[in-house]
Protein backbone atom coordinates (compact mmCIF):
# COMPACT_ATOMS: atom_id res chain seq x y z
CA UNK A 1 0.00 0.00 0.00
CA UNK A 2 2.78 2.48 0.62
CA UNK A 3 4.95 2.18 -2.39
CA UNK A 4 1.17 2.76 -4.73
CA UNK A 5 0.78 6.12 -2.33
CA UNK A 6 4.02 7.26 -3.27
CA UNK A 7 3.59 6.84 -6.50
CA UNK A 8 0.27 8.62 -7.14
CA UNK A 9 1.45 11.61 -4.87
CA UNK A 10 4.67 11.50 -6.83
CA UNK A 11 2.92 11.84 -9.78
CA UNK A 12 0.31 14.88 -8.68
CA UNK A 13 3.69 16.62 -8.06
CA UNK A 14 3.51 17.18 -11.72
CA UNK A 15 0.70 20.01 -10.84
CA UNK A 16 3.99 22.05 -9.53
CA UNK A 17 5.04 22.81 -12.88
CA UNK A 18 2.00 25.94 -12.70
CA UNK A 19 2.10 28.87 -11.07
CA UNK A 20 -1.38 29.11 -10.42
CA UNK A 21 -0.77 31.43 -7.53
CA UNK A 22 -3.69 34.53 -9.16
CA UNK A 23 -6.23 31.64 -10.26
CA UNK A 24 -9.30 31.00 -8.39
CA UNK A 25 -10.62 27.71 -7.44
CA UNK A 26 -13.01 26.10 -8.73
CA UNK A 27 -15.03 23.92 -5.83
CA UNK A 28 -18.08 23.84 -7.72
CA UNK A 29 -18.22 23.42 -11.58
CA UNK A 30 -21.83 24.62 -12.35
CA UNK A 31 -22.66 27.43 -10.23
CA UNK A 32 -26.27 26.77 -8.63
CA UNK A 33 -27.17 30.37 -7.27
CA UNK A 34 -29.90 30.57 -4.46
CA UNK A 35 -30.07 26.82 -3.79
CA UNK A 36 -32.18 27.58 -0.65
CA UNK A 37 -35.74 26.50 -0.01
CA UNK A 38 -37.98 27.80 2.04
CA UNK A 39 -37.56 27.16 5.65
CA UNK A 40 -41.15 25.04 5.96
CA UNK A 41 -41.68 22.42 7.66
CA UNK A 42 -42.10 18.77 5.53
CA UNK A 43 -42.93 15.71 5.97
CA UNK A 44 -40.07 13.29 6.88
CA UNK A 45 -39.23 9.73 6.64
CA UNK A 46 -41.12 7.47 9.45
CA UNK A 47 -38.40 6.53 12.33
CA UNK A 48 -39.17 2.69 12.20
CA UNK A 49 -38.17 2.39 8.31
CA UNK A 50 -35.05 4.77 9.22
CA UNK A 51 -34.28 2.12 12.32
CA UNK A 52 -34.74 -0.87 9.85
CA UNK A 53 -31.48 -1.09 8.51
CA UNK A 54 -29.63 -0.39 12.23
CA UNK A 55 -27.16 -2.61 13.97
CA UNK A 56 -28.84 -2.47 17.05
CA UNK A 57 -31.70 0.03 18.13
CA UNK A 58 -32.87 0.71 21.65
CA UNK A 59 -36.13 2.14 22.50
CA UNK A 60 -36.81 3.82 19.55
CA UNK A 61 -33.34 5.11 18.76
CA UNK A 62 -30.17 3.77 17.91
CA UNK A 63 -28.15 1.75 20.17
CA UNK A 64 -24.06 2.85 20.17
CA UNK A 65 -21.45 2.01 22.49
CA UNK A 66 -20.79 4.25 25.68
CA UNK A 67 -19.40 7.73 23.99
CA UNK A 68 -19.25 9.24 27.76
CA UNK A 69 -16.78 7.36 30.49
CA UNK A 70 -19.23 8.72 33.64
CA UNK A 71 -20.67 6.42 36.22
CA UNK A 72 -23.63 9.10 36.81
CA UNK B 1 -39.76 -15.00 -25.22
CA UNK B 2 -35.87 -14.41 -26.08
CA UNK B 3 -36.91 -11.96 -28.97
CA UNK B 4 -39.15 -9.67 -26.71
CA UNK B 5 -35.97 -8.64 -24.07
CA UNK B 6 -33.67 -7.80 -27.13
CA UNK B 7 -36.30 -4.71 -28.18
CA UNK B 8 -35.02 -1.44 -27.61
CA UNK B 9 -36.67 0.64 -25.21
CA UNK B 10 -38.86 2.94 -27.54
CA UNK B 11 -40.14 -0.40 -29.12
CA UNK B 12 -41.32 -2.06 -25.85
CA UNK B 13 -42.97 1.40 -24.65
CA UNK B 14 -44.99 1.61 -27.56
CA UNK B 15 -46.06 -2.30 -27.74
CA UNK B 16 -46.79 -2.23 -23.83
CA UNK B 17 -48.49 1.75 -24.38
CA UNK B 18 -50.33 -0.28 -27.48
CA UNK B 19 -50.98 -3.24 -25.36
CA UNK B 20 -50.05 -5.54 -28.12
CA UNK B 21 -47.75 -7.36 -25.05
CA UNK B 22 -48.67 -6.89 -21.86
CA UNK B 23 -45.61 -5.69 -18.85
CA UNK B 24 -46.02 -8.69 -17.38
CA UNK B 25 -44.69 -10.46 -20.35
CA UNK B 26 -41.88 -7.82 -20.63
CA UNK B 27 -41.34 -8.59 -17.17
CA UNK B 28 -40.64 -12.02 -17.59
CA UNK B 29 -38.65 -12.21 -20.82
CA UNK B 30 -36.26 -9.61 -19.08
CA UNK B 31 -36.14 -11.85 -15.57
CA UNK B 32 -35.54 -15.13 -18.12
CA UNK B 33 -32.94 -14.00 -19.93
CA UNK B 34 -31.13 -12.43 -16.67
CA UNK B 35 -31.47 -16.29 -15.75
CA UNK B 36 -30.26 -17.55 -18.86
CA UNK B 37 -26.86 -15.39 -18.97
CA UNK B 38 -26.25 -13.63 -15.91
CA UNK B 39 -24.82 -16.13 -14.09
CA UNK B 40 -21.69 -15.94 -16.63
CA UNK B 41 -21.28 -12.07 -16.07
CA UNK B 42 -22.29 -11.02 -12.93
CA UNK B 43 -24.30 -7.95 -13.82
CA UNK B 44 -26.54 -8.41 -11.55
CA UNK B 45 -25.78 -8.28 -7.16
CA UNK B 46 -30.10 -8.60 -7.02
CA UNK B 47 -32.68 -9.01 -9.41
CA UNK B 48 -36.12 -7.50 -7.86
CA UNK B 49 -38.53 -10.73 -8.79
CA UNK B 50 -41.33 -10.24 -7.05
CA UNK B 51 -40.69 -6.28 -6.97
CA UNK B 52 -40.99 -6.33 -10.69
CA UNK B 53 -43.56 -8.62 -11.71
CA UNK B 54 -45.90 -6.67 -8.71
CA UNK B 55 -44.52 -3.40 -10.84
CA UNK B 56 -45.52 -4.68 -14.23
CA UNK B 57 -49.36 -6.11 -13.04
CA UNK B 58 -50.07 -2.85 -11.32
CA UNK B 59 -48.99 -1.38 -14.46
CA UNK B 60 -51.10 -3.76 -16.81
CA UNK B 61 -53.95 -2.47 -14.79
CA UNK B 62 -53.39 0.65 -14.78
CA UNK B 63 -53.43 0.54 -19.23
CA UNK B 64 -56.86 -1.78 -19.30
CA UNK B 65 -57.88 1.07 -17.26
CA UNK B 66 -57.59 3.30 -19.33
CA UNK B 67 -55.64 5.40 -22.29
CA UNK B 68 -52.17 6.43 -20.29
CA UNK B 69 -48.95 7.24 -21.61
CA UNK B 70 -45.99 6.96 -20.41
CA UNK B 71 -42.91 7.15 -22.46
CA UNK B 72 -40.88 4.04 -20.16
CA UNK B 73 -44.27 1.75 -19.82
CA UNK B 74 -43.22 -1.71 -18.99
CA UNK B 75 -39.72 -1.02 -20.31
CA UNK B 76 -37.36 -3.05 -17.73
CA UNK B 77 -34.67 -1.06 -16.35
CA UNK B 78 -31.50 -2.04 -14.58
CA UNK B 79 -30.27 0.47 -11.33
CA UNK B 80 -26.48 0.84 -10.56
CA UNK B 81 -26.45 -0.35 -6.59
CA UNK B 82 -25.10 2.87 -5.66
CA UNK B 83 -28.68 4.45 -6.28
CA UNK B 84 -31.17 3.60 -2.95
CA UNK B 85 -34.14 1.87 -3.79
CA UNK B 86 -37.12 1.68 -1.22
CA UNK B 87 -37.35 -1.71 0.41
CA UNK B 88 -34.60 -3.11 -2.01
CA UNK B 89 -31.25 -4.10 -0.42
CA UNK B 90 -28.62 -1.53 -1.73
CA UNK B 91 -25.01 -2.43 -1.05
CA UNK B 92 -22.56 -0.27 -2.92
CA UNK B 93 -20.62 -3.32 -3.60
CA UNK B 94 -19.19 -2.82 -0.30
CA UNK B 95 -19.64 -4.92 2.78
CA UNK B 96 -20.17 -2.07 4.66
CA UNK B 97 -23.36 -1.96 3.44
CA UNK B 98 -24.10 -5.59 3.46
CA UNK B 99 -28.00 -5.60 4.48
CA UNK B 100 -28.71 -2.11 4.34
CA UNK B 101 -32.44 -1.43 3.52
CA UNK B 102 -33.18 2.10 1.74
CA UNK B 103 -36.05 3.52 3.45
CA UNK B 104 -36.28 5.44 0.57
CA UNK B 105 -36.11 5.85 -3.23
CA UNK B 106 -33.30 7.92 -5.50
CA UNK B 107 -34.92 10.36 -7.06
CA UNK B 108 -34.12 8.74 -10.53
CA UNK B 109 -35.35 5.66 -9.45
CA UNK B 110 -38.37 7.97 -8.31
CA UNK B 111 -38.84 9.38 -12.38
CA UNK B 112 -38.64 6.27 -13.80
CA UNK B 113 -40.97 4.28 -11.86
CA UNK B 114 -43.60 7.32 -12.54
CA UNK B 115 -42.75 7.14 -16.22
CA UNK B 116 -44.05 3.36 -16.54
CA UNK B 117 -40.17 1.76 -15.66
CA UNK B 118 -39.80 -1.84 -14.08
CA UNK B 119 -36.99 -1.73 -11.75
CA UNK B 120 -35.72 -4.69 -12.74
CA UNK B 121 -32.72 -5.61 -10.11
CA UNK B 122 -29.49 -3.69 -9.09
CA UNK B 123 -26.35 -4.22 -10.61
CA UNK B 124 -23.00 -4.51 -9.64
CA UNK B 125 -20.03 -1.94 -9.52
CA UNK B 126 -16.76 -1.02 -8.09
CA UNK B 127 -17.19 -0.67 -4.46
CA UNK B 128 -18.86 2.59 -3.89
CA UNK B 129 -17.75 3.78 -7.43
CA UNK B 130 -14.48 3.68 -6.93
CA UNK B 131 -12.84 2.09 -9.84
CA UNK B 132 -11.77 1.70 -13.49
CA UNK B 133 -12.47 -2.04 -14.52
CA UNK B 134 -15.25 -3.30 -11.54
CA UNK B 135 -12.61 -5.54 -9.71
CA UNK B 136 -12.93 -3.22 -6.39
CA UNK B 137 -16.44 -5.13 -5.95
CA UNK B 138 -16.67 -6.83 -2.52
CA UNK B 139 -19.02 -9.29 -4.84
CA UNK B 140 -16.44 -10.32 -7.52
CA UNK B 141 -16.40 -8.77 -10.95
CA UNK B 142 -18.42 -8.70 -13.84
CA UNK B 143 -17.47 -10.13 -17.02
CA UNK B 144 -17.37 -8.03 -20.44
CA UNK B 145 -20.11 -9.93 -22.29
CA UNK B 146 -17.75 -9.20 -25.76
CA UNK B 147 -15.15 -11.59 -23.47
CA UNK B 148 -15.29 -12.66 -20.96
CA UNK B 149 -11.69 -12.68 -20.15
CA UNK B 150 -12.08 -8.96 -19.65
CA UNK B 151 -13.25 -6.29 -17.72
CA UNK B 152 -16.66 -4.89 -18.42
CA UNK B 153 -14.50 -1.12 -17.26
CA UNK B 154 -15.85 0.70 -14.45
CA UNK B 155 -17.25 1.89 -12.32
CA UNK B 156 -20.57 1.42 -13.72
CA UNK B 157 -19.23 -2.11 -15.06
CA UNK B 158 -22.66 -4.35 -14.29
CA UNK B 159 -24.72 -1.34 -16.07
CA UNK B 160 -22.86 -1.32 -19.02
CA UNK B 161 -22.71 -5.11 -19.00
CA UNK B 162 -26.43 -5.43 -18.97
CA UNK B 163 -27.30 -3.05 -21.31
CA UNK B 164 -25.24 -4.58 -23.62
CA UNK B 165 -26.30 -8.32 -22.98
CA UNK B 166 -30.38 -6.57 -22.83
CA UNK B 167 -30.20 -7.68 -19.59
CA UNK B 168 -32.46 -5.07 -19.45
CA UNK B 169 -33.38 -2.60 -22.26
CA UNK B 170 -31.51 0.26 -20.69
CA UNK B 171 -29.86 1.04 -16.96
CA UNK B 172 -28.64 3.86 -15.04
CA UNK B 173 -25.35 4.05 -13.41
CA UNK B 174 -23.06 7.11 -11.73
CA UNK B 175 -20.54 8.71 -13.39
CA UNK B 176 -17.99 10.71 -11.19
CA UNK B 177 -15.01 10.70 -13.48
CA UNK B 178 -15.73 8.62 -16.37
CA UNK B 179 -17.58 5.95 -14.61
CA UNK B 180 -20.73 5.02 -17.39
CA UNK B 181 -18.71 6.35 -20.32
CA UNK B 182 -15.68 4.32 -19.62
CA UNK B 183 -17.58 1.15 -19.41
CA UNK B 184 -20.22 2.20 -22.38
CA UNK B 185 -16.93 2.41 -24.23
CA UNK B 186 -15.27 -0.99 -23.27
CA UNK B 187 -19.17 -3.03 -23.57
CA UNK B 188 -20.16 -0.84 -26.67
CA UNK B 189 -23.31 0.83 -25.19
CA UNK B 190 -24.15 4.28 -25.48
CA UNK B 191 -23.68 6.21 -22.17
CA UNK B 192 -24.38 9.60 -20.88
CA UNK B 193 -22.96 11.74 -18.27
CA UNK B 194 -24.94 14.77 -18.12
CA UNK B 195 -24.15 18.37 -16.96
CA UNK B 196 -22.99 18.69 -13.38
CA UNK B 197 -26.73 19.92 -11.90
CA UNK B 198 -28.98 18.28 -14.80
CA UNK B 199 -29.63 15.49 -13.13
CA UNK B 200 -30.84 15.43 -9.28
CA UNK B 201 -28.31 13.11 -6.82
CA UNK B 202 -31.12 12.98 -4.01
CA UNK B 203 -30.54 9.01 -3.26
CA UNK B 204 -27.32 8.40 -4.75
CA UNK B 205 -24.98 7.55 -2.14
CA UNK B 206 -22.35 10.11 -2.34
CA UNK B 207 -18.23 9.12 -3.57
CA UNK B 208 -17.29 12.91 -4.87
CA UNK B 209 -20.20 15.39 -4.42
CA UNK B 210 -19.02 18.04 -6.80
CA UNK B 211 -18.36 15.46 -9.82
CA UNK B 212 -21.12 12.45 -9.34
CA UNK B 213 -23.78 12.24 -11.86
CA UNK B 214 -26.21 9.90 -12.96
CA UNK B 215 -26.52 9.12 -16.22
CA UNK B 216 -27.99 6.40 -18.71
CA UNK B 217 -26.88 3.03 -20.57
CA UNK B 218 -28.30 2.08 -23.60
CA UNK B 219 -28.06 0.18 -26.76
CA UNK B 220 -28.64 3.19 -29.23
CA UNK B 221 -28.92 6.69 -28.59
CA UNK B 222 -32.74 7.21 -29.10
CA UNK B 223 -33.41 5.09 -26.12
CA UNK B 224 -30.81 6.81 -23.98
CA UNK B 225 -32.18 10.36 -24.88
CA UNK B 226 -35.56 9.18 -23.62
CA UNK B 227 -33.99 8.38 -20.36
CA UNK B 228 -31.81 11.70 -19.82
CA UNK B 229 -35.51 13.34 -20.79
CA UNK B 230 -37.08 11.45 -17.94
CA UNK B 231 -34.72 11.39 -14.79
CA UNK B 232 -33.36 15.08 -15.58
CA UNK B 233 -34.43 18.63 -14.13
CA UNK B 234 -34.80 19.94 -11.02
CA UNK B 235 -35.27 18.60 -7.59
CA UNK B 236 -35.35 20.48 -4.19
CA UNK B 237 -33.68 17.94 -2.68
CA UNK B 238 -30.52 17.98 -4.52
CA UNK B 239 -29.59 22.22 -4.07
CA UNK B 240 -26.93 21.39 -6.80
CA UNK B 241 -29.92 20.25 -9.17
CA UNK B 242 -30.14 23.40 -11.54
CA UNK B 243 -33.84 24.58 -12.51
CA UNK B 244 -33.92 24.56 -16.35
CA UNK B 245 -36.25 23.16 -18.74
CA UNK B 246 -35.58 19.80 -20.21
CA UNK B 247 -35.61 19.82 -23.53
CA UNK B 248 -36.93 17.30 -26.16
CA UNK B 249 -33.77 15.13 -26.31
CA UNK B 250 -35.26 12.52 -28.59
CA UNK B 251 -36.12 15.20 -30.96
CA UNK B 252 -32.45 15.75 -31.81
CA UNK B 253 -32.57 12.08 -33.54
CA UNK B 254 -32.48 12.46 -36.95
CA UNK B 255 -31.43 15.74 -37.24
CA UNK B 256 -28.96 16.88 -39.84
CA UNK B 257 -25.80 17.95 -38.71
CA UNK B 258 -24.77 20.38 -41.73
CA UNK B 259 -23.20 23.66 -40.35
CA UNK B 260 -21.92 22.28 -36.70
CA UNK B 261 -18.18 23.05 -35.48
CA UNK B 262 -17.17 19.97 -34.39
CA UNK B 263 -13.66 20.43 -31.92
CA UNK B 264 -10.94 18.18 -32.45
CA UNK B 265 -7.58 18.12 -30.68
CA UNK B 266 -4.34 17.67 -32.30
CA UNK B 267 -2.38 14.30 -31.20
CA UNK B 268 -4.72 13.79 -28.71
CA UNK B 269 -5.13 9.88 -29.33
CA UNK B 270 -1.04 9.67 -29.35
CA UNK B 271 -0.20 6.92 -27.48
CA UNK B 272 -3.50 5.45 -27.65
CA UNK B 273 -3.85 1.94 -28.79
CA UNK B 274 -3.66 1.94 -32.54
CA UNK B 275 -7.17 0.91 -32.97
CA UNK B 276 -8.38 3.63 -30.86
CA UNK B 277 -6.41 6.08 -32.98
CA UNK B 278 -7.53 4.35 -36.49
CA UNK B 279 -11.33 4.48 -34.88
CA UNK B 280 -11.27 8.41 -33.79
CA UNK B 281 -9.85 9.47 -37.58
CA UNK B 282 -12.38 7.62 -39.31
CA UNK B 283 -15.31 8.93 -37.10
CA UNK B 284 -14.09 12.55 -37.60
CA UNK B 285 -14.37 11.46 -41.33
CA UNK B 286 -17.61 10.25 -41.07
CA UNK B 287 -18.94 13.42 -39.28
CA UNK B 288 -17.06 16.02 -41.46
CA UNK B 289 -19.14 14.21 -44.62
CA UNK B 290 -22.20 14.86 -42.95
CA UNK B 291 -21.65 18.41 -43.51
CA UNK B 292 -19.91 19.49 -40.30
CA UNK B 293 -16.81 21.94 -40.01
CA UNK B 294 -13.81 20.42 -38.34
CA UNK B 295 -12.15 22.97 -35.87
CA UNK B 296 -8.87 22.21 -34.22
CA UNK B 297 -9.12 23.12 -30.85
CA UNK B 298 -6.32 23.29 -27.60
CA UNK B 299 -6.57 21.39 -24.34
CA UNK B 300 -3.35 22.68 -22.69
CA UNK B 301 -3.94 21.75 -19.53
CA UNK B 302 -6.09 18.26 -19.68
CA UNK B 303 -2.61 16.59 -19.05
CA UNK B 304 -3.11 17.52 -15.42
CA UNK B 305 -6.25 16.26 -15.32
CA UNK B 306 -5.41 12.94 -13.74
CA UNK B 307 -3.86 14.66 -10.48
CA UNK B 308 -6.67 17.25 -10.24
CA UNK B 309 -9.20 14.67 -10.08
CA UNK B 310 -7.26 12.58 -7.62
CA UNK B 311 -6.94 15.28 -5.35
CA UNK B 312 -10.35 16.75 -5.14
CA UNK B 313 -12.32 12.90 -5.81
CA UNK B 314 -10.36 12.07 -2.74
CA UNK B 315 -11.00 14.78 -0.58
CA UNK B 316 -14.26 14.40 -0.91
CA UNK B 317 -14.95 10.74 -0.69
CA UNK B 318 -12.83 10.69 2.38
CA UNK B 319 -15.29 13.29 3.67
CA UNK B 320 -18.21 11.50 2.56
CA UNK B 321 -17.20 8.27 3.45
CA UNK B 322 -17.09 9.38 6.91
CA UNK B 323 -20.71 8.38 7.32
CA UNK B 324 -19.57 4.84 7.58
CA UNK B 325 -18.98 4.57 10.70
CA UNK B 326 -21.69 0.79 11.83
CA UNK B 327 -23.76 3.32 13.89
CA UNK B 328 -26.95 3.71 12.26
CA UNK B 329 -26.70 1.17 9.46
CA UNK B 330 -24.59 -1.22 7.86
CA UNK B 331 -21.67 -3.25 8.88
CA UNK B 332 -21.06 -2.86 12.85
CA UNK B 333 -18.22 -4.80 14.19
CA UNK B 334 -18.12 -4.68 17.49
CA UNK B 335 -14.48 -3.52 19.68
CA UNK B 336 -13.76 -2.82 23.41
CA UNK B 337 -14.68 0.69 23.03
CA UNK B 338 -16.60 2.94 20.64
CA UNK B 339 -13.63 4.22 18.77
CA UNK B 340 -12.40 0.30 18.44
CA UNK B 341 -15.78 -0.45 17.07
CA UNK B 342 -15.34 2.40 14.37
CA UNK B 343 -11.84 1.06 13.62
CA UNK B 344 -12.99 -2.28 12.95
CA UNK B 345 -16.22 -1.45 11.23
CA UNK B 346 -14.41 0.38 8.89
CA UNK B 347 -11.17 -2.05 9.00
CA UNK B 348 -13.68 -4.61 7.51
CA UNK B 349 -16.12 -3.29 5.98
CA UNK B 350 -13.92 -1.59 3.49
CA UNK B 351 -11.81 -2.98 0.57
CA UNK B 352 -8.73 -1.81 -0.19
CA UNK B 353 -9.21 0.62 -2.71
CA UNK B 354 -11.97 2.90 -0.59
CA UNK B 355 -8.92 2.64 1.70
CA UNK B 356 -6.22 3.92 -0.14
CA UNK B 357 -8.96 6.60 -1.64
CA UNK B 358 -9.65 7.80 1.89
CA UNK B 359 -6.31 7.77 3.09
CA UNK B 360 -5.07 10.09 0.13
CA UNK B 361 -8.21 12.44 -0.06
CA UNK B 362 -7.24 12.82 4.30
CA UNK B 363 -3.77 13.49 3.23
CA UNK B 364 -4.60 16.25 1.01
CA UNK B 365 -6.93 18.05 3.16
CA UNK B 366 -4.71 17.91 5.95
CA UNK B 367 -3.46 21.26 7.29
CA UNK B 368 0.22 20.97 5.95
CA UNK B 369 -0.93 20.01 2.42
CA UNK B 370 -4.21 21.89 1.78
CA UNK B 371 -2.65 24.33 -0.35
CA UNK B 372 0.23 22.59 -1.95
CA UNK B 373 -2.15 19.67 -3.04
CA UNK B 374 -6.23 20.19 -2.19
CA UNK B 375 -6.19 24.53 -3.20
CA UNK B 376 -3.86 24.46 -5.71
CA UNK B 377 -5.71 21.36 -7.97
CA UNK B 378 -9.01 23.64 -7.39
CA UNK B 379 -7.34 25.95 -9.19
CA UNK B 380 -5.81 23.97 -11.67
CA UNK B 381 -9.33 23.00 -12.02
CA UNK B 382 -10.14 26.37 -13.03
CA UNK B 383 -7.65 26.45 -16.02
CA UNK B 384 -9.33 22.79 -17.19
CA UNK B 385 -12.31 24.68 -17.24
CA UNK B 386 -11.29 27.63 -19.19
CA UNK B 387 -9.68 25.46 -21.79
CA UNK B 388 -13.36 24.50 -22.79
CA UNK B 389 -14.66 28.00 -22.37
CA UNK B 390 -12.34 29.03 -24.96
CA UNK B 391 -12.58 25.80 -27.52
CA UNK B 392 -16.61 26.30 -27.18
CA UNK B 393 -16.38 29.69 -28.63
CA UNK B 394 -14.93 28.32 -31.97
CA UNK B 395 -17.18 25.06 -31.99
CA UNK B 396 -20.05 23.48 -31.36
CA UNK B 397 -19.12 19.81 -29.91
CA UNK B 398 -15.94 18.15 -29.18
CA UNK B 399 -14.58 14.78 -29.97
CA UNK B 400 -12.21 12.46 -28.31
CA UNK B 401 -11.52 8.88 -27.41
CA UNK B 402 -13.30 7.77 -24.50
CA UNK B 403 -10.91 5.08 -23.66
CA UNK B 404 -7.20 4.88 -24.45
CA UNK B 405 -7.68 0.79 -25.15
CA UNK B 406 -10.15 -1.81 -26.12
CA UNK B 407 -11.16 -3.31 -22.44
CA UNK B 408 -8.66 -5.44 -20.84
CA UNK B 409 -7.91 -8.31 -19.16
CA UNK B 410 -9.21 -9.12 -15.17
CA UNK B 411 -6.28 -8.81 -13.29
CA UNK B 412 -4.13 -6.54 -15.69
CA UNK B 413 -3.92 -3.77 -13.75
CA UNK B 414 -4.63 -4.40 -10.22
CA UNK B 415 -0.91 -4.25 -9.25
CA UNK B 416 -0.92 -0.94 -11.03
CA UNK B 417 -3.25 2.00 -9.45
CA UNK B 418 -1.61 4.72 -12.01
CA UNK B 419 -1.80 2.22 -15.06
CA UNK B 420 -5.63 1.87 -13.85
CA UNK B 421 -6.22 5.59 -13.40
CA UNK B 422 -4.46 6.58 -17.17
CA UNK B 423 -7.93 4.69 -18.28
CA UNK B 424 -9.88 7.64 -17.34
CA UNK B 425 -7.63 10.48 -19.03
CA UNK B 426 -10.44 11.39 -21.32
CA UNK B 427 -13.53 11.09 -19.10
CA UNK B 428 -12.21 13.36 -16.23
CA UNK B 429 -11.46 16.60 -17.98
CA UNK B 430 -14.87 17.23 -18.72
CA UNK B 431 -16.07 15.74 -15.39
CA UNK B 432 -13.52 18.54 -13.67
CA UNK B 433 -15.63 21.20 -16.05
CA UNK B 434 -19.14 20.08 -15.07
CA UNK B 435 -19.77 19.50 -18.71
CA UNK B 436 -21.65 16.54 -20.51
CA UNK B 437 -20.36 14.13 -22.20
CA UNK B 438 -21.23 11.07 -24.18
CA UNK B 439 -19.55 7.89 -25.18
CA UNK B 440 -20.76 6.26 -28.51
CA UNK B 441 -19.67 2.79 -29.95
CA UNK B 442 -17.39 3.90 -32.98
CA UNK B 443 -16.26 0.16 -34.03
CA UNK B 444 -14.26 -2.66 -33.20
CA UNK B 445 -10.67 -3.11 -32.16
CA UNK B 446 -8.94 -5.99 -34.33
CA UNK B 447 -9.63 -8.47 -31.32
CA UNK B 448 -13.17 -7.96 -31.72
CA UNK B 449 -13.78 -5.54 -29.10
CA UNK B 450 -15.63 -2.69 -28.79
CA UNK B 451 -14.68 1.17 -28.93
CA UNK B 452 -15.80 4.12 -27.84
CA UNK B 453 -15.96 8.04 -29.26
CA UNK B 454 -16.44 10.57 -26.54
CA UNK B 455 -18.25 13.87 -27.60
CA UNK B 456 -18.73 16.60 -25.34
CA UNK B 457 -21.00 19.61 -25.15
CA UNK B 458 -21.11 22.81 -22.88
CA UNK B 459 -23.04 23.14 -20.11
CA UNK B 460 -26.27 22.10 -20.40
CA UNK B 461 -26.29 21.20 -24.49
CA UNK B 462 -26.82 17.74 -23.56
CA UNK B 463 -29.19 18.36 -27.21
CA UNK B 464 -25.84 18.06 -29.08
CA UNK B 465 -24.81 15.37 -28.10
CA UNK B 466 -27.61 13.25 -28.55
CA UNK B 467 -28.09 15.06 -32.17
CA UNK B 468 -23.98 14.27 -33.21
CA UNK B 469 -24.59 10.81 -31.62
CA UNK B 470 -27.04 9.75 -33.38
CA UNK B 471 -26.43 11.29 -36.74
CA UNK B 472 -22.84 9.31 -35.61
CA UNK B 473 -25.15 6.28 -35.17
CA UNK B 474 -26.77 6.27 -38.07
CA UNK B 475 -24.34 7.23 -40.73
CA UNK B 476 -21.88 4.24 -39.51
CA UNK B 477 -24.61 1.76 -39.14
CA UNK B 478 -22.13 -0.14 -36.29
CA UNK B 479 -24.70 -2.13 -34.24
CA UNK B 480 -22.54 -3.74 -31.54
CA UNK B 481 -24.17 -7.12 -30.50
CA UNK B 482 -21.58 -9.19 -28.04
CA UNK B 483 -21.44 -12.40 -28.94
CA UNK B 484 -24.46 -14.87 -27.84
CA UNK B 485 -26.70 -11.15 -28.50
Amino acid sequence: MKSELDAILGHMEELNELDVSSVPPTFHSVSAASALREDIVTESLPREELLRSAPAQEAGGFAVPKVLDTDG
Amino acid sequence: MSELSRLSVTQLAAAVTERRVSAIEVTRAALERIAQHDADIHAYLYVDREGALAAAAQLDRLLAAGDVSLPLAGVPIGIKDNLCTRGVRTTCASRILEGYIPPYDAHVVERLRAAGAIIIGKLNLDEFAMGSSNENSAFGPVRNPWDKTRTPGGSSGGSAAAASLALAAATLGSDTGGSVRQPGSYCGVTAIKPTYGRVSRYGLIAFASSLDQVGPLARNMRDAARLLGVIAGRDARDATSVDRPVPDYEAECGRELRGMRVGVVKGIADGCDASVKQALALAIERIAALGCEIVEVELPHQRYALSVYYIVANAEASSNLARFDGMRYGLRVTGEDLRATYQKSRAQGFGAEVKRRIMLGTYVLSAGYYDALYLKAQRVRTLIQQDYARAFERCDVLLTPTAPTPAFRLGEKLADPMAMYMQDIFTLPPSLAGIPAVSVPCGLSPEGLPLGLQVCAPAFEEARLVRVGQAFEAVSGFRPEPPGF
